[in-house]
């Protein structure tokens, strides 16, 4: 009797089991291949079980290479790096509130405490990341600002700089990286300054541009500086870090989905001023009001399938708002939006009455006064064409 | 199973003196080792077969003859599903003292003939280990 061909494509544990015994089933010196009670099946159920880990466990390893195919977040992560996207880990809650009632002059310090409620009691802490000022907006002194929720703020903390690898290591993986300030004092003078993130080697950094760059790690984001040595051209792309500097950083610990729902806003004793300006005054006429709903986009961990649509687009794009996946994937990155769908772009061309040169687009659920709007639409404006508009809302 | 030889490795895996093979266990000796094997495993205990096994270590301790009974039953069960070269007419619960074991009567037909013979677990010592003899109480279930 000739002896079968091994199937390698066999998956299931029963097909294996049935190809050893049909391999046994050709030698003449055992008979009792057939009972489940021998010996013998024992020892196919041993090799069957042996051969099916070995094949799962290599289908997963074959799986995990391809971003197409990955599962592990683990392994999209690793080839989202490839691609230069930093996938984000856990991300904050957010509510845009105007105040008003406050004072003529005046402003708000970053990190300033705001308590969100719920109707069945329900409070959760919010912040400000950036400083807001109040200004007159048609004869109403008023502010506009984001707050984001977190059950946690880091601020200003000061993480080891290792100069050999021009990096420091943050050790909490569940930071917004919307929220990240990331300070540098390059000589340890005590004046820090605040560094920006850049996305990729932009061709026009230079050695004195203050800028850093991020790794998402298993436990814990890299602050990557520039002053390592580009092999290819030997220069060194950004502001280099020596064994004198200090690092210091900035970031929120949000909750993630569980910041979501909360529509009650209120200061949590009055709030400092940035240096330069005047504390608000906090009164009963003093009105804090979400202009945007309840807070929202709240996320616990990055969707696994919406990272395998977008890493590929944000590479594609090379980070340009060009066409309009470009720009559905640079919102959907930046955190204005959580899918694609949301986002809704039109090109001045298509519309009834051709407007060429200029971009509509709409975020779902966003009123164009919101400074969600504002903000987005100067991040587009940004990475556009030279000669294109970005317009916030679509016409009807 | 007429005109069949049974042959199956020896599960103690011991070698032979002279040739030093593993083994082989043959004919009555390789059906009887198989139904030792059937009622020693646990259920879930195998692979991808989670029904196959009878269960008895949750008889040590066990004083309720319901459950007793309902185990003997799952065994004859488990012999008629992965044993079908043997018929049971007897197994008998046999207590002796403080010490509970399980005689198991069958038949098969080896060579065209009928064979009766009889296998004897031991479920006190938790792993059963075996035997054969005649049953010397309890009645036949």
């Amino acid at each position: 009797m000739a002896i079968p061909n091994i199937k390698l494509t066999s998956l299931e544990y029963d097909d294996i089991y049935k190809q050893i015994v049909s391999y046994i089933s050709t030698k003449s010196e055992f008979t009792d291949y057939n009972f489940e009670g021998s010996a013998l099946s024992t020892i196919v159920d041993l090799l069957a079980y042996n051969t099916f880990y070995q094949i799962v466990f290599q289908n997963i390893l074959v799986n995990e290479m391809f971003i197409d195919s990955s599962q592990k977040l683990e392994s999209i992560i690793s080839h989202a790096k490839l691609q230069g996207y930093t996938v984000p880990s856990r991300q904050s809650s957010f509510s845009t509130l105007r105040l008003r009632g406050a004072g003529d002059n005046g402003a708000v310090a970053p990190y300033s405490r705001i308590q969100g409620s719920r109707a069945n009691g329900d409070v959760k802490l919010f912040y400000t990341i950036d400083p807001a000022y109040l200004e007159s907006i048609d004869g109403v002194i008023e502010a506009t600002f984001t707050v984001y929720e977190a059950k946690n703020a880091i601020i200003k903390q000061l993480i080891p700089p290792n100069s050999t690898k021009q990096s420091a290591f943050i050790t909490q993986v569940n930071l917004d990286i919307k929220t990240l300030k990331v300070e540098v004092d390059l000589e340890g003078s005590g004046v820090f300054v605040e560094y920006r993130l850049a996305t990729s080697v932009e061709p026009n950094i230079t050695t004195s541009d203050n800028v850093f760059f991020l790794e998402r790690k298993l436990d814990g984001y890299d602050v990557m500086f520039g002053g390592l040595t580009d092999p290819l051209t030997g220069r060194i792309i950004a502001s280099a870090i020596n064994d004198n500097t200090k690092i210091r950083v900035s970031y929120l610990i949000p909750s993630g989905i569980a910041g979501d729902g909360y529509s009650s806003f209120s200061f949590v004793g009055t709030p400092t001023a940035p240096t330069g300006y005047d504390q608000i005054s906090i009164s009963k006429s003093t009105s804090l009001v979400a202009t945007t709903g309840v807070s929202k986009n709240g996320k616990n961990q990055p969707n696994l399938d919406a990272l395998k649509f977008f890493v590929p687009r944000y590479f594609s794009s090379q980070d340009r708002a060009i066409t309009k996946s470009d720009m559905q994937s640079i919102l959907v990155g930046a955190g204005y939006a959580s899918a694609s769908e949301d986002i809704v772009i039109v090109g001045g061309e298509e519309l009834s009455i051709p407007t060429l040169g200029t971009v509509y687009f709409e975020i779902v659920g966003v009123a164009a006064t919101e400074q969600t709007a504002i903000s987005a639409t100067k991040l587009l404006q940004q990475k556009a064409s030279l000669g294109i508009s970005i317009t916030y809302g679509v016409p009807i | 199973m007429a005109n069949n030889t049974f042959i199956d490795i020896d599960f103690a895996f011991s070698a032979n003196k002279f040739t030093s093979d593993l083994n082989l266990v043959q004919d009555n000796s390789a059906i009887k080792q198989s139904i030792r094997n059937i009622i020693s495993t646990e259920t879930r205990e195998k692979s991808f077969k989670p029904r196959f096994g009878s269960g008895l270590s949750g008889l040590l301790f066990e004083q309720d003859d319901i459950v007793l009974y309902t185990t003997l039953s799952t065994i004859r069960n488990q012999i008629r599903a992965y044993e079908p070269r043997v018929t049971i007419s007897k197994i008998i619960p046999i207590r002796t003292n403080s010490n509970l074991s399980i005689s198991i009567e069958y038949s098969y037909i080896l060579d065209g003939k009928q064979k009766i013979d009889k296998t004897k677990v031991d479920v006190t010592s938790g792993s059963p280990t075996t035997g054969s003899g005649s049953s010397s109480s309890g009645s036949g279930y």
